[in-house]
Formats: structure tokens, C-alpha cells, sequence
């Protein structure tokens, strides 16, 4: 979520102002370019080895997935339905909410989606890194303790969720928004 | 009572592409009711100056006036229709239609009426509630079509209307088109390159050099309507602007011609310098000594 309301501002600017892309998307091509993880010894060190750490890095590792569809989805909407927009008077709010919106909302959801399953890895990984209390330290200290049946019952519970909600919520998220496509 | 679309000297240079001078003092007037065809050589500007009709661009010098006044920006009585048809592919035909008419936030009965309404005149409905991808270009074109009509404009812009659909459905598209104009007497504008269309739709056909654009004539279509493609009359006319066109694109090629010369030219002016120093004495650009004389040559015979 937070990485969702972080770069979806920051997309949007990049995809309608060249003069912002241009000076702004190579810093952020920099900072996707290095492995996410590497920064998570830096956040525990900042934040502490918890949750806090555990949702930052996972943001983090959210943003560029969403950022750079949403950036492109912006810049891909044809010159005539700005054109479109002005010849029928439209606001800067409702050129926003009534056609920059829709038309890019296929793209910031498969985004999302792509957020999502990054977010889910980072955070089972930090756990496990950590030993923050959650599913991924859960496995770990099945796993340790020789445990290795309830170790497989956690993954496969990981993996059902990520099905359920992949499946259920994007899904269904996703087709509505391709309606029309 | 003067005319009611009026363009006085309207001049675009784009700042930002090496100054290209699009438009230079285009002036004509369009009276009320009158169906007028703009036709030119392709990229001389003729949708900038539309554009530029509709309020969404903005000349450099000159303006554009309706009903006397300056038009600077998008105005409620003047709508347009789009080459690609500029639709939204999320709403639906009805919602697309409805789309002006919601930004000038008219009560949602109301707009659904009247949206429906013209839905019907352009033979769509039944197809209310459809996407436009589920729908042809000719059918895409007519929600476009009822999108500019839907709200109540005085002067309609179709910017290349009917050149992204196929040619029999643009054919009848066209004569009911003609047939809009007939029955609202609203004042239509049309850019357009296909000449027979000009000259089937329109009142009167203004054609225009190519860039820097400037109005090369005006010419009256008298013919009685429906109109006849195979009319002498109109094979005459149809001849008539293809030859300015022609001349206007032999005019482009040797404006080309000799701005290369000048090219060549102003290359070997810098290079004349070193040709005094003895080492250079046998260089490559000697050969084309001669080509100062002959652009010199050139240019007094087209000026």
C-alpha cells in the first residue's frame, strides 16, 4: 500500500511531463537496478529487526513494479484523448479522474499484482533474516528444530493464500478494469 | 451580419522543431449554415489550423473569430470529430456520446435523452451499451459523430473524418453527413485529402499551399445536391484543385532542390577560406566550385 501511494504520484508526473522523466526515472532506473535487499541491513539497522523494517523493504521493493507501469501506461495514451478533453472542456480534475484514470488503470493493476508478489517474497525473506515473529520465522524454526512437516504445511499455507488472493482480489480487480480492452 | 467563423491572418511557427513556420497569414471567412472542405498538400498544416479553430491551439499571430468574437480556447459551440476517432474504449457508446455534455455537468436524465437522441440519428442504436472495440471504424466514427453533435454546437471541426475508414462505409457516411448538414444547418468545417470528399461535402473548398500554409484559392462548389462524382462539373473541379495541388508540390520540391544547393553552397563558402593555404590547394570541394553560379542561376529563375 505504501508503495502503491508513493509511486503512483511520482508515475503519473513522469508519464505526463517529459522535462520530470527525463531528470527523474534514470535515478529511479538506479536505485531498481540494485538488488532490493541489499538495503535491508541498513533499514534493520534504522528501524530495528521487526515489522517496521519488514514494510518499508517491501514498499520498496513494490515501487519500481508499480512506477514503471504506471509511468508508461501514462505516456502511452494517444495525444488525441488530451485533444478530446480540451475541445470538450474538461478540468485538470476531471481530465484526471475521467480519462487519465481509466485509461491507465489496466496497466497500474497488473502493477500492483507485480507489487504484491515481490512484497510477499521480501517479507517471508526478512522474517526468516530477522526472526521477527511471522510465518517466514515460523518455517525457519520448524525447519531448525527438525520439524520439517509443519515447515511444508507453512509453505503451502503461503502458497494458498497467494493463490486465493492473486486469483480472487487481482483478479477479479484486473478483468474489471480490462473491460473494455 | 459578417460572417460566422471568421480567420484573420492566422500565422503557427512551432518554437520548439527548428522554427518550422506552419501557417503564414491564412485569413477566409465561413458564413453561417456553410459547409467548407480544406484541403492542401499533405503536412502543410491543415490540422493545426483546425486546431487552432477549435481553441486547443493557439496561433502565433492572428486570430480566429466566431460570431465576431476572438475564439481563445475551447468554446461550447464549436465541437469536433477526430481522425482516430477519439473515443474513450472504457465507456461504453452511450457514455462516450454523453461525455460533453457531462463535462458541461448537465443532469444525467437530461444528457442520457439527449445523448440517445443522437445516437439515433446516426443509426446506433441498439448499440447503447456496447464498447467501442466491439464496434467497426464506421460505427466508431458515427458515436464520434454523435459525441460532437450531442452538445448542440454551431460549427462542427472533422479533422480527416473519414480517412481511417474503409472506403464504402466512408462513402456513406459521407452522404449522411451531407444529409446532417442539410437537416440541423449547422456550419461545418472539414480538413480533409481526399479531393472527391471536398468537393461532395462542401459549399466551398479552400486550398492551401504547402508550408509555410497559405490560402492558395477559394473556390465555390455551385453543384446542385446529392452530389455526382461522375458529374462533369465535378470530374472539372476535382481536375482543377489537383492541379493546384501538383503545382504546389513541384513548388515544395524545388524550394528542396535549391535549399540543398544553398546547403552545398554555405559547406563550401566555409571551406573556401582554407583553400588559400597552399596544402589545401588540391582538396575534394574543388570540383564543386561550380555550384555557387548555378544556385544563383536557379534562384533567379523561380523568383
Amino acid at each position: 500500500m505504501l508503495a502503491f501511494a508513493t509511486a503512483l504520484p511520482i508515475a503519473f508526473v513522469a508519464g505526463s511531463k517529459n522535462k520530470f522523466d527525463l531528470t527523474f526515472t534514470p535515478l529511479i532506473m538506479l536505485f531498481g537496478a540494485l538488488p532490493d535487499l541489499s538495503f535491508l541491513p541498513l533499514l534493520v539497522l534504522w528501524f530495528g529487526a521487526g515489522s517496521v523494517a519488514a514494510i518499508i523493504m517491501a514498499s520498496l521493493a513494490g515501487f519500481f513494479p508499480i512506477y514503471f507501469t504506471v509511468r508508461d501506461g501514462t505516456r502511452n495514451i494517444p495525444r488525441e484523448l488530451f485533444e478530446v478533453t480540451s475541445v470538450f472542456k474538461s478540468n485538470r480534475l476531471s481530465t484526471f479522474t475521467k480519462m487519465v484514470l481509466p485509461a491507465i488503470s489496466p496497466h497500474m493493476f497488473s502493477g500492483l499484482r507485480l507489487a504484491y508478489d515481490f512484497g510477499w517474497e521480501i517479507i517471508i525473506a526478512i522474517e526468516i533474516a530477522t526472526r521477527a515473529a511471522g510465518v517466514g520465522s515460523f518455517i525457519e524454526g520448524s525447519v531448525s528444530g527438525g520439524s520439517l512437516e509443519s515447515g511444508f504445511a507453512a509453505i503451502l499455507a503461503i502458497a494458498l493464500v497467494a493463490v486465493v488472493v492473486d486469483r480472487v482480489f487481482f483478479g477479479s480487480l484486473e478483468s474489471w478494469a480490462k473491460r473494455w480492452v | 451580419m459578417g460572417p460566422h467563423v471568421e480567420l484573420e491572418n492566422v500565422s503557427k511557427f512551432y518554437e520548439a522543431r527548428d522554427k518550422t513556420h506552419a501557417l503564414h497569414e491564412v485569413s477566409f471567412g465561413i458564413d453561417r449554415g456553410e459547409f467548407v472542405s480544406i484541403v492542401g498538400p499533405s503536412g502543410c498544416g491543415k490540422s493545426t489550423l483546425l486546431k487552432i479553430m477549435a481553441g486547443i491551439d493557439a496561433p502565433t499571430s492572428g486570430e480566429v473569430r466566431f460570431q465576431g468574437g476572438p475564439v481563445r480556447g475551447p468554446h461550447d459551440k464549436i465541437s469536433m470529430v477526430f481522425q482516430g476517432f477519439g473515443l474513450f474504449p472504457w465507456r461504453t457508446v452511450l457514455e462516450n456520446v454523453e461525455y460533453g455534455l457531462e463535462m458541461r455537468k448537465a443532469p444525467k436524465p437530461d444528457r442520457r435523452a439527449r445523448s440517445r437522441e443522437y445516437i439515433e440519428m446516426v443509426g446506433l442504436s441498439g448499440y447503447e451499451h456496447m464498447y467501442p472495440k466491439q464496434l467497426s471504424g464506421g460505427m466508431r466514427q458515427r458515436v464520434g459523430i454523435a459525441r460532437a453533435l450531442a452538445v448542440e454546437p454551431e460549427v462542427v471541426l472533422m479533422d480527416e473524418a473519414f480517412s481511417a475508414i474503409d472506403e464504402v462505409t466512408a462513402d456513406v457516411l459521407r452522404e449522411e453527413v451531407a444529409d446532417i448538414h442539410k437537416d440541423t444547418g449547422k456550419t461545418f468545417v472539414l480538413v480533409t485529402h481526399n479531393l472527391s470528399e471536398a468537393i461532395e461535402l462542401a459549399d466551398k473548398v479552400v486550398v492551401l499551399s504547402s508550408r509555410p500554409a497559405k490560402v492558395k484559392k477559394i473556390l465555390p462548389i455551385s453543384l446542385e445536391r446529392p452530389r455526382d462524382r461522375t458529374h462533369s462539373l465535378f470530374v472539372h473541379m476535382h481536375h482543377d484543385i489537383l492541379h493546384l495541388l501538383k503545382e504546389e508540390l513541384e513548388n515544395t520540391l524545388i524550394r528542396h532542390k535549391l535549399r540543398e544547393i544553398r546547403e552545398v553552397q554555405s559547406l563550401h563558402d566555409m571551406e573556401a577560406p582554407k583553400k588559400e593555404t597552399p596544402a589545401q590547394e588540391h582538396s575534394e570541394c574543388v570540383p564543386v566550385a561550380s555550384s555557387p553560379t548555378k544556385a544563383n542561376a536557379l534562384r533567379e529563375e523561380t523568383i
